[in-house]
């Protein structure tokens, strides 16, 4: 036994190595098959804690990355969503009534491109002639007028919109039932001018102004806007009227595509009597 | 005596944290992992006990391993490190032995001594943990390099490091 002890003592270096290497292979034997967290925990919370005052900090120098990372991931999610498939279901629908003739249709669109601050704006929806979108249709948003369909492809069509130069729709003064021509004239995203309202008219600041129906596109009698103010230039005998638009152009989303089924009758009709 | 603990204990502490903050994060091409925190058991005076070595082996593993989940494997590659280091340094010995007062340093044996020193205990450090991971993990050659990568690395850094010892 003595013996044994002087062995030990004298190999004490060898047995301590032997025990730690013992020690340090059940370690890795069991702990490092599967489950990681079991062993070790107040090592494993100091570790935790410094790891973590160690990563808010260093997480700084990656925001570039991360941010960049979380875009394309938004991308990616954009791409996933429901928005981003093109919906190829509506139509319009025929419906047919001996009594009231349905002159026009309206049609669901979404706007997905829109412009309001260029000379000659255009809004694009997203449906086109596969769904029946043909120029000269209107588009008019839930609030009033928006702009005339001018080109459709199969799934797309653009309109040009009220905020373009080239736009003139023929507009009713609704109380007095006076007409005369609106116009945009770049003078922002809000306001058009309506001519040739003829200087006796009442008008009245607030007063409603709507379509005419004239020109077989927009349907009689649709929002355009409301009068924010109006002059008479000397030696004119029309107003000069400023309308303050009742569409939002800076925020379009729903609106419709407005189908005049006694378009082509009208025109053909108008053509005649054009050449006589 | 107090006074060399106490700073043997910084030294633990710092090399265990530039490890595992640091060091452990540096990947080339996935080969590369410099074990820095070896350099412990390199600069521990002549003098020390042996079992005392092994402890801080035993700990010095233990702590990195805490860190890096890998729990058994660098202790079990330290204290083999630790167990080895009596064991080169009676090979590599001067011809009268170690004089009292002198420690492991570049600038008392010379780099030829030093470089022995270092790279053998280091490569026999490398070889038994990368060894030890390989068990679990991947293949022989593969890890053959990663020996050798990681190596390299180690020894260039405990090199740098001997820039920084003074003289006393």
């Amino acid at each position: 036994m003595k013996s044994l002890v002087r062995f030990i003592i004298r190999y004490h270096f060898v047995f301590l190595f032997l025990i730690l290497e013992i020690a340090a292979f059940s370690l890795v034997v069991t702990y490092n098959k599967d489950q990681r967290e079991s062993f070790a925990n107040s090592s494993s919370y100091v570790s935790g804690v410094i790891y973590d005052a160690y990563s808010s900090i260093t997480e700084y120098f990656s925001l570039k990355e991360e941010n960049r990372e979380l875009a394309r991931e938004n991308a990616l999610l954009h791409n996933a969503m429901k928005d981003s498939y093109y919906f190829n279901e509506e139509f319009f629908k025929k419906v047919n009534d001996s009594v009231y003739l349905q002159q026009y249709e309206y049609m669901n669109v979404r706007v997905i491109n829109n412009s309001v601050n260029k000379k000659y704006n255009y809004i694009t929806i997203n449906k086109g002639r596969l769904h029946g979108v043909y120029p000269d249709m209107a588009l008019v948003s839930p609030a009033g007028i928006a702009g005339i369909i001018v080109n459709s492809s199969d799934h797309f069509a653009t309109a040009i919109s009220v905020l373009n130069s080239n736009f003139k729709v023929s507009a009713l003064h609704k109380k007095t039932n006076y007409f005369g021509s609106l116009v945009w004239e770049a003078t922002g995203s809000n306001t058009a001018t309506l001519y040739e309202i003829p200087s006796h008219v009442k008008l009245e600041v607030g007063d409603t102004i709507v379509t005419s129906g004239f020109s077989s596109i927009f349907p009689q009698g649709t929002m355009i806007g409301v009068i924010s103010s109006f002059e008479k230039k000397m030696s004119e005998s029309f107003f000069i009227v400023e309308v303050k638009l009742a569409t939002n152009f800076s925020n379009l989303s729903q609106m419709y595509v407005v189908k005049n089924l006694m378009k082509k009758e009208q025109v053909e009709l108008e053509k005649l009597t054009e050449h006589d | 005596m107090i006074k060399e603990f106490l700073k043997y204990t910084g030294i633990f502490i710092f090399l265990v944290l530039l490890q595992v903050l640091v060091l452990n994060r540096i990947q080339f091409s996935g080969y590369v992992n410099p074990y820095f925190y070896v350099l412990l058991i390199l600069i521990l005076p002549f003098e020390i006990p042996l079992w005392s070595l092994l402890f801080i082996g035993f700990f010095l593993g233990f702590s990195i391993d805490a860190f890096s989940n890998t729990l058994g494997m660098h202790t079990s590659a330290t204290v083999f490190m630790a167990f080895m280091r009596p064991v080169v340094l009676a090979l590599i010995a001067p011809r009268d032995g170690y004089e009292i007062g002198t420690m492991p340093r570049v600038h008392y044996f010379g780099f030829s001594w030093y470089m022995r020193y270092a790279a053998s205990l280091i490569l026999l450090h490398h070889f038994f943990y990368f060894y030890v991971e390989a068990f679990t993990f991947s293949g022989f050659f593969e890890t053959f390099v990663r020996v050798i990568f990681s190596f390299a690395f180690t020894l260039l850094l405990v090199l740098i490091g001997q820039l920084f010892v003074y003289k006393k």
